[in-house]
């Protein structure tokens, strides 16, 4: 492996979401040399794959992007993506990172994202883009505006029968591309690394995954996308579409049980959201939110559910105790009425969404001296004045990764994150000249 | 690269590294060629819901529904009219 190369920036953002990328353009627009790793083949983190956002109803990938496609093209700003961050530290000269570039057995330089391998390739791989709803092939581009428009092979589905090298137009196809090891030395970092969902197995009495018609609020978010697996809203186990749409809200927040006694803070409003395109989608659908209480805080949020209350949609004040499969494959709840008669009750839904909660994506222990809070996100020093400061100077956070909040909090916070970042590295400059 | 530059040697012996999975996907591309070919059968004479051919030819409805989409999503099938609360899907062109 070559270890040899090492690359020079102003600043180095972790992770390619929608808050490192807004932290990228705010730096790069201010002049400073941006590099930008992330894990996945793609950047647009968790966004660009939702389907609209709230309270606004805009369409999420038509804010994502062209914040993905600005930050591509922009000068000052180069991404790395399909990497991952061995160990990022910080010294007297700055901050050093340690990189590899998985390989994508693509040529970069040489592939046109004409997918014109994907649709040669025989064999078909669960397609966790859409969902788990959908396959993909061994060989892929992730979807359609992804960035970059590369290939990517899957070597443990790939049976190298050289159906993708033998269409290939550019003969960029090359099996024996391997892992790559460079070296980033920045003079400050920003840690934008997002958030994953509470698994959909974890809680025994809401079915650990295994009953068909229970999903997360991501694998709805597909479901309600134009770019999603059906187009339509159809029940994932059958093709049913539903009657009856129910939410679980605090499936995985607040729950001592799980590790997890904090409000994840946007589960109620995207459950709202997304009962409102439900309502738009399945007019005739019944759609309901067992809820044990509303956190509507922010701006124009408590308009959006009492709008959405006047739509029809039902709200039931309820902890939902138990999920269990039912006849015909719908989904059968118990839960404990709060209101209304009380006592404990059973309905059946055609579908069930769990509305999950948000752990961080990323665990930093052994790989960056930063510290984070009991609930494993990164720890803001100054959470009151300054919240994008941690305790190693220099290096930022921004978003989700600080812990739970909405795409509205985390562009601002990514702002804010790049501001700190920009008047430390003016600092440095002066103190340089001086 | 083409594969008539590859070289075979090496070739060979990435074959050889990979055996374990190359084995595993030859044998998934075995199962759903026959699984797709089944659904793609059924479709012959006309567009089906995901319940009928599931029960033509004695598969899950989830495991049909996902043969489909995927089905859908490279351009082999399309999505046809509403059957009371299923929509049929029938082949392309």
């Amino acid at each position: 492996m070559d270890t040899d190369q090492v690359m020079k920036f102003d600043a180095l953002i972790v992770g390619g979401g929608i808050g490192g990328l807004q932290t990228a353009l705010d730096l790069a627009d201010q002049n400073f040399k941006v590099a930008v790793v992330e894990k996945e083949a793609t950047i647009g983190g968790k966004m660009i794959l939702l389907s609209k956002v709230f309270p606004t109803l805009d369409c999420a990938s038509c804010i994502t992007t062209p914040k993905m496609a600005a930050a591509a093209h922009h000068d000052n700003i180069t991404l790395f993506t399909y990497c991952d961050l061995k160990t990022l530290d910080r010294d007297t000269d700055g901050i050093t990172a340690a990189v590899t570039q998985r390989p994508r057995y693509v040529d970069p330089v040489k592939c046109i994202g004409c997918r014109q391998c994907e649709y040669a390739c025989p064999v078909y791989v669960s397609d966790e883009v859409q969902g788990g709803f959908s396959l993909r092939k061994a060989i892929y581009i992730p979807f359609s505006t992804a960035i970059p428009q590369l290939a990517l092979m899957d070597v443990e589905n790939c049976s190298l029968c050289g159906k993708c090298a033998r269409v290939c137009p550019t003969e960029a196809i090359d099996y024996f591309q391997q892992p790559k090891d460079f070296v980033i030395q920045a003079r400050t970092a920003i840690l934008a690394t997002g958030f994953k969902l509470t698994p959909l197995d974890q809680k025994k009495e809401y079915g650990q995954g295994e009953i068909e018609n229970v999903i997360t609020s991501l694998q709805m978010e597909r479901l309600l996308a134009p770019n999603g697996p059906y187009q339509r809203v159809i029940r994932p186990s059958d093709g049913k579409e539903p009657d009856s749409i129910a939410y679980v809200q605090c499936a995985g927040s607040r729950d001592k049980s799980l590790g997890i006694p904090y409000c994840s803070r946007v589960c109620c409003m995207y459950a709202i959201k997304q009962a409102m395109l439900l309502s738009g989608s399945l007019p005739l659908a019944d759609i309901t939110i067992y809820y044990m209480d509303i956190r509507a805080f922010g701006k124009g949020y408590e308009q959006f559910f009492q709008n959405a209350k006047a739509m029809g949609i039902e709200f039931v004040k309820a902890k939902v105790a138990k999920i269990t499969p039912g006849e015909n494959q719908a989904v059968t709840i118990r839960y404990e009425d709060q209101e209304g008669a009380g006592g404990v009750l059973t309905r059946e839904h055609d579908l069930v969404v769990l509305s999950s909660g948000m752990v961080p994506d990323w665990n930093p222990m052994g790989v960056c001296p930063v510290s984070i809070e009991e609930d494993a996100f990164i720890k803001s020093v100054m959470p009151k004045i300054a919240p994008t400061l941690t305790d190693l100077e220099g290096v930022f956070v921004a978003g989700v990764a600080a812990g739970p909040k909405d795409i509205v909090d985390t562009i601002a916070e990514a702002g804010a994150a790049a501001m700190e970042a920009s008047n430390y590295l003016n600092a440095q400059k002066r103190k340089q000249a001086a | 690269m083409s594969e008539k530059k590859i070289d075979k040697e090496a070739l060979k012996q990435l074959r050889q590294e990979r055996q374990a999975s190359i084995k595993h996907a030859k044998d998934t591309i075995k199962t759903q060629s026959q699984d797709i070919k089944k659904i793609k059968d059924q479709l012959k004479d006309g567009g089906k819901t995901v319940p009928q051919i599931a029960a033509a030819i004695k598969m899950p409805t989830s495991k049909v529904l996902l043969y489909i989409t995927a089905l859908r999503t490279y351009g082999v099938l399309v999505e046809g009219a509403k059957e009371e609360d299923y929509f049929k899907y029938e082949l392309a062109g």
